[in-house]
């Protein structure tokens, strides 16, 4: 797309402004605040609009900042712009929002197309986006280019913030939009819902607390279930505890009646109870002097006797078992003879595991010398091996820090070249057949308007002529006609006006006849009457007669200018007629079609012709380029050890270097690694040496330590054992042994002290227990324990028959109850009245009506404690209503969350693919294209710059010849902005390369140029205008200078 | 719903309960029917029982004739069988028809009780009533051929010829949810008074419970509308609302029954604009006031052309395509709603656009 004419009615600061624009390079120059930013954005609103979004018909902000600053009616406009296809677009719009309008129309067809255009949402005719085939916010984003803002441009992450921004417009068409950011929000979101490992986000604690409210759910139910069986067991409870009240006042009634029998029987046993009671008190007064003997110190004395035969035992048993012990000793000292007495002191236990340790800390240290010497030795083995293979294998380290992008890259660039010339040069073929088609074309029409100069002009004079030449012809014929129908006219009158005449005289020559014969007077009155009528009538004819004369004359002299006119547009027509029958057409138009076609193809045949030099100077350049490439890769794969010599070989060389670079980056990992190792094993060894003298000395210094102490311990034998420890373990043996035979003898003389000491005691307690039994005896007053108890004897019948008293005494009492005795007699006297009885014992009815009781209570204790159970069960208990509320709702909202998972886990995940495809196709393009760029702004300083499938940029550092990932270090701010260019041109071309070429709007992007560079920026926009339509708006005179030398138009605000 | 408001709409049922029984002893009623489902056997609160007990208590001694349905079966660790009622309740409890007479009134119920959750035996159709000169009544629990719901399970089924029987001068039945005359070639007057308060959107609009005068052979029957609250569903494109006020404004313009609380059931459809899609909440917030209780369901899709989008040579451009084409291509709806969605939030992404989280609010547990 070219745009041609702007005609701004109202807009901003321009009123009926109209502003002519080149199809290439243009240059619009004005100072600050007079309209540039203003015609870029009228530009961008004639072809979009100003809707706020392809959705809404709400306005944008700049509907407001836009408006007319005179005459608001007339904020709006008019564009005229050229299709590639050289179809002529004019688009008329008003956005004065009371009668906004767009129309399109079709100036090469002349016809309005508005209607030819789908509408968006916000009544908007999509024509941009079907001419250019980017939406509105990606022209805006990709096609207007300003220079490098970057607040930290020259700092680590410039080239960074560059590929983001390249990214966010390659993508979305806005500054921000990347899919890596889309992804990054999207992450974002997934990670505030919860992933199922974060346990305090949304949705786990929603999920969380649904288990919670499962288990809550089931235990209420549960414990409702058991309420309500515990219920029913209550109701049967209640009903049992209904029937056992009535059986036990059944019981109870039958029980008084039998109660009222048992007093008769009771007062009898009574009565004879009391008899018994008084012979057992005639016994007792018989036995009254022994009634204080105290009979219940019986036991006491008893083990006070014991004690005194258990003293005397004790004591004969231990003075034998002494004079044994003592037998024993003299026969074991006579036995072992004198011991010598072993040391008090003597050397600690720990020693010995001390010296061990050591002993074994040196022989560790020695075993792993040895270990860490062999393992040393085989990786040094393998670090010359890999040194090998490395001194035979390039360094490739030299070319680039990753040289195997390096070389996919090289190849790939290379093919890519060589891909494009094959483009450019089939391109050069297309435009070559198009130039001949168009010349076959224009030819025929070409020699049939050869030698007319100027036929439009012939054309149109023609046209005046024939217009001009009908309109006399017709006049003439009218004329002609008009005279014809005088004539005619006349020539009828001529003969009745001579007729009438020659009446008229006849007729007066008749009434003088008459008169004459007659004498009448009076007839001489119609003869003079016939007389002036034949007068009036011969008058008449004279003067018709002239006239027919006179009209025959102007009807010939009509004719003849008739004639005359016929034949001089004759001649003019000839040649008209001459191109009609040669070219075949019908009418005049036709011709001028033709023409104009030959006209438009002669245009286009020059421009095509152009387009062909340009193209021929393309391909030469491409195969130039290609060609310095090639002996670029040749001097590459030559210092790589290969030898490149055709083109085809290229990606062939380039994964035989992959293959051996892959070598040597084993070899090179192989002997880093084996060089790591030789010198861990070194460090290890020398690490090791260092600990086994450490525990060498520290066995030595130990070792004489022990055997001094040996010495002093009076172990002699010490000098004959090689090491302190076997000496020190020969020392331990011996000093086992002397202690052996000591601790018997101590044994058994520690024996007889206890034996003697023991010995002592027990006479002391033979002497304590028989003054104790002395004692019991004299309380008494006996003298002898058999006299003690034939006392106890009699003492002891004495109490029996109290006891007997007493027990009767109380089988009365049990009888009584709480009845008294005078109250029993009463109602034993009342038995007569009583009913029959059923034969069941009072027993067995208070059996019976303890069993009921106790089953009533029993029941009542059940229902009670089902009660309480029960209430205790749904104590603080929600309802299942309430538990299925809040469970349904989290449901609801776990659905919510789980859709809303789901959808950002798909969206990132075809953001991902669809980004991943893009950038794969877009990144080679972007590349090859802003290399090209960036060499010829940097003069080739810059050749080499490659963007990776994530758009990650590397640029070779001629000052390294290296290709840094990270540039901008080296780079200066003005590199890094040039960088920036090529790369948004690139994206431009890229987005063009589809389909029609997208017309670019540069806001002074030179502002960190030096003139050179500036210059050659120039240069290549004024090459990049000759396809697409550049429009440069700036502020800079130097600027405008550079344009002025390469040609490019400037315009002045 | 929410289990706070939850148990506000339990109070509410528990109101217009008292209101009845408040209505029937003011009369006075000579007896009150109840035909069915007084509550639900697997979820009664002792709490409701009591609550029961009191009302009925209060009534006395107007009798009150209970007819155990199929969520209320008399079974035995039914309340009705486990819990002490007042002497003026009269509780069917049996799969057949039993007959209580009053003692003051010549006035004969009959009624039978579920003895499960669905009945062992179908006693309708073996009614018999004495000609004795006192007026028949029964009251009982099921649903009638002629007006049971092709989907809906059928409970103790009937048809309403074979349920009428002469000298029967009434039928009340319980059942189905709403007051509902069942009428024919008989005698007996039948009527299903449906529930007196509804209690979710599957029981729309006004409920009521019945006043019914019985004499010399003539019945009248008087729906008596008794719901404090009603439940509402509407349906709101949205389409051309460019702000949240237009829809609030739109929601609070919804006709419903000023003289009682709604529960609002607002489903927003059509196209929404960026400016207030997704701000469902505030939206509720601000229309709640106008209403018992609103629930907003969000059906709108966001006011994109996509397909506008999908024709950029853009990744964005290549994501709408892609997931215009696969929504072009689903049948599942399910499926098309995810892709709806996805696209939305991968295109909100691309543009630096938060939208809402479904189910995520600020208040969240």
């Amino acid at each position: 797309m070219k745009i041609k004419t702007l005609w701004i009615e109202g807009y901003g600061r321009f009123s009926k402004c109209t502003l002519q624009l080149a199809p290439g390079l243009q240059i619009i120059v004005g100072p600050n605040e007079q309209g540039k930013t203003t015609i870029r954005s009228f530009i961008g609103d004639m072809l979009y609009g100003q809707k706020r979004s392809a959705a809404q018909r709400l306005y944008d902000e700049a509907h407001t900042l836009r408006r007319p600053w005179r005459m608001p009616h007339t904020y709006g406009g008019r564009m005229l712009y050229g299709l590639d296809n050289g179809q002529d677009i004019e688009v008329i719009r008003n956005f004065d929002k009371k009668s906004e309008s767009v129309q399109v129309f079709d100036r090469t067809n002349a016809q309005e197309i508005t209607n030819d255009f789908p509408r968006l949402r916000n009544h908007e005719p999509t024509f941009s986006d079907t001419h250019l085939g980017v939406s509105k916010a990606v022209y805006l984003g990709t096609a207007s280019i300003g220079h490098l803002d970057l607040e930290a441009l020259g700092s680590d992450d410039a080239l960074g913030q560059i590929r983001e921004r390249i990214l966010a417009l390659a993508d979305s068409g806005e500054d921000t939009g990347s899919s890596e950011e889309a992804i990054k929000r999207i992450e974002a979101r997934i990670a505030a819902i919860g992933k199922p490992q974060a346990r305090s986000k949304p949705l786990p604690v929603v999920r969380a607390r649904l288990q919670e409210l499962d288990v809550e759910w089931e235990t209420t139910s549960t414990k409702y279930a058991d309420v309500s069986g515990m219920m029913a067991r209550r109701f049967a409870l209640m009903d049992e505890v209904v029937a056992l009240r009535t059986a036990r006042v059944g019981l109870e009634e039958e029980l008084r009646g039998l109660e009222r029998r048992a007093h008769a029987d009771r007062l009898r046993q009574i009565e004879e109870l009391n008899l018994r009671i008084g012979e057992c008190q005639k016994r007792c007064f018989a036995l009254s002097n022994v009634r204080d003997f105290p009979l219940e110190r019986a036991p006491e004395l008893q083990r006070a006797q014991n004690l005194v035969a258990t003293a005397r035992a004790a004591l004969s048993r231990t003075a034998s078992e002494r004079e044994e012990v003592e037998q024993q000793l003299l026969a074991e000292r006579e036995r072992l003879g004198e011991v010598a007495p072993t040391s008090a002191q003597d050397i600690p236990d720990s020693v010995d595991q001390e010296l061990a340790d050591f002993e074994s800390a040196v022989a560790r240290c020695q075993e792993r010398i040895d270990q860490a010497e062999a393992q040393g030795a085989v990786a040094r083995e393998r670090m010359d091996a890999a040194q090998q293979d490395l001194a035979r294998l390039p360094d490739f380290s030299r070319f680039a820090a990753n040289p195997m992008e390096w070389l996919q890259q090289l190849a790939t660039s290379f093919k890519m070249e060589c891909q494009s010339r094959e483009d450019e040069t089939g391109q050069l073929a297309l435009v070559r057949r198009n130039v001949d088609r168009l010349r076959e074309e224009v030819e025929t029409p070409q020699s049939l308007f050869e030698g007319i100069e100027d036929f439009p002009e012939l054309a149109r004079t023609f046209e005046v002529d024939t217009r001009v030449r009908e309109e006399q012809t017709t006049t003439l014929h009218s004329r002609l006609d008009t005279l014809r129908n005088i004539e005619e006219d006349y020539a009828s009158d001529v003969p009745t006006f001579r007729n009438m005449a020659l009446f008229g005289v006849l007729l007066f020559a008749l009434f003088v006849c008459v008169a004459a014969y007659t004498g009448i007077m009076g007839v001489y009155l119609p003869a003079v009457l016939s007389l002036i009528m034949a007068i009036w009538y011969v008058i008449n004819y004279r003067s018709v007669h002239r006239d027919l004369r006179r009209a025959e004359e102007e009807r010939i002299e009509t004719e003849q200018a008739l004639l005359a006119l016929g034949k001089s547009y004759e001649d003019k027509r000839t040649v008209i007629s001459d191109l009609l029958e040669r070219s075949g057409s019908a009418t005049l138009r036709e011709l001028e079609a033709l023409h104009d076609k030959l006209r438009a193809g002669l245009e286009r045949l020059e421009e095509l012709t152009r387009a062909l030099r340009e193209q021929e100077r393309r391909v030469e350049d491409k195969h130039l380029h290609v060609t310095r490439q090639f002996e670029h890769l040749q001097r590459t794969f030559a210092e790589l050890g290969e030898t490149l010599e055709t083109e085809d070989q290229v990606a062939e060389m380039a994964t035989r270097s992959i293959t051996r670079y892959q070598e040597y980056r084993d070899a090179k990992r192989r002997f880093t690694e084996n060089r790591d190792l030789a010198a861990v094993y070194e460090s290890e060894l020398r690490r090791l040496g260092e600990e086994r003298e450490t525990a060498q000395r520290r066995d030595v210094g130990k070792s004489l330590e022990v055997r001094k102490q040996l010495r002093e311990l009076g172990f002699r034998d010490e000098s004959k054992h090689t090491s302190a420890l076997s000496a020190l373990r020969a020392y331990r043996i011996r000093t086992a042994q002397l202690r052996q035979k000591q601790g018997r003898l101590e044994v058994l003389q520690e024996r007889m002290t206890g034996l003697d000491r023991q010995l002592a005691i027990e006479q002391q307690d033979l002497v304590k227990s028989e003054e104790a039994l002395r004692r019991q005896l004299e309380a008494v007053g006996v003298d002898s324990v058999e006299a003690w108890q034939a006392l106890a004897e009699e003492a002891k019948q004495y109490r029996e028959a109290w006891d007997e008293r007493t027990r009767l005494v109380e089988q009365v009492r049990l009888i009584l109850g709480d009845d008294d005795l005078e109250a029993l007699r009463q109602s034993a006297g009342q038995v007569v009245d009583l009913a029959p009885v059923s034969g069941r014992s009072v027993s067995d009815i208070r059996g019976e009506l303890e069993s009921v009781s106790a089953a009533l209570d029993s029941r009542q204790e059940e229902a009670h404690v089902l009660q309480i159970a029960a209430t205790e069960q749904v104590a603080g208990l929600r309802t299942l209503n309430e538990i299925e509320e809040e469970r349904t709702e989290l449901l609801r909202r776990r659905e919510h969350m789980q859709f809303e998972l789901d959808a950002a886990a798909y969206a990132a995940t075809v953001v991902e693919e669809v980004a991943r495809d893009r950038h794969a196709r877009i990144a080679p393009k972007l590349a090859t294209h802003a290399a090209q760029y960036l060499s010829e702004i940097t003069a080739g300083t810059y050749s080499e710059l490659f963007l990776n499938r994530e758009m990650g940029i590397t640029v070779r550092i001629p000052q390294t010849d290296h290709l840094d990932d990270h540039p901008e270090r080296r780079l200066s701010k003005g590199t890094v902005d040039q960088i920036y260019l090529s790369l948004r041109l690139a994206l431009v071309q890229a987005l063009s390369d589809s389909g029609e070429r997208i017309p670019m709007l540069l806001d002074d992007p030179f502002a960190n140029y030096d003139d050179g560079r500036l210059e050659r920026a120039m240069g290549l926009l004024a090459r990049i205008g000759q396809t697409d339509q550049v429009l440069l708006f700036t502020c800079r005179e130097d600027v405008v200078r550079a344009a002025e030398t390469v040609g490019a138009p400037v315009l002045r605000i | 719903m929410p289990a706070t408001y939850g148990n506000r709409r339990r109070q509410g049922l528990r109101d217009v309960f008292h209101a009845i029984v408040e209505r029937a002893r003011i009369w006075p009623a000579d007896a009150l029917l109840i035909a069915g489902d007084l509550f639900e056997l697997d979820r009664v609160s002792r709490d409701t029982v009591a609550f029961l007990q009191r009302e009925f208590a209060f009534l006395a001694p107007i009798p009150v004739f209970i007819a155990p349905g199929n969520h209320d079966p008399f079974v035995p660790a039914s309340p009705y069988a486990t819990e002490t009622w007042p002497p003026n309740v009269h509780i069917f409890r049996t799969p057949s028809w039993t007959s209580i007479e009053s003692e003051d009134i010549p006035l004969t119920v009959h009624g039978f009780a579920f003895d499960g959750f669905d009945i062992s035996n179908n006693p309708f159709g073996h009614l018999r009533v004495a000609h004795d000169g006192r007026v028949h009544v029964a009251v009982a629990h099921g649903s009638e051929r002629g007006h049971q719901p092709a989907e809906k399970e059928a409970y103790a089924p009937f048809n309403a010829v074979e349920a009428a029987c002469p000298g029967l001068a009434y039928l009340a039945l319980g059942h189905f949810h709403s007051a509902t005359a069942i009428t024919g070639q008989f005698a007996t007057s039948m009527w299903y008074a449906g529930m007196p308060e509804g209690r979710g959107f599957s029981d729309v609009g006004m409920h009521h419970y019945l006043e019914i005068e019985a004499s010399d052979g003539m019945v009248r029957v008087e729906p008596v509308a008794s719901s404090r609250v009603i439940y509402q569903s509407f349906s709101l494109p949205c389409s051309g609302f460019t702000t949240s006020q237009e829809v609030v404004e739109a929601i609070r313009a919804l006709p419903r029954d000023e003289t009682r609380g709604v529960v609002a059931r607002v489903t927003l459809t059509g196209t929404a604009s960026a400016a207030w899609r997704g701000g469902v909440d505030a939206i509720r917030d601000a229309a709640v006031d106008r209403f018992e209780y609103l629930i907003i369901i969000d059906r709108t899709e966001p006011e994109e052309d996509y397909a506008a989008l999908a024709r950029d040579r853009t990744a964005l451009g290549l994501f709408a395509e892609r997931l215009n084409e696969e929504i072009r291509d689903t049948s599942d709806p399910s499926r098309r709603a995810l892709l709806l969605r996805a696209r939305e939030l991968g295109v909100a992404a691309y543009r630096g656009r938060e939208l809402p989280i479904a189910g995520v609010t600020e208040d969240a547990l």
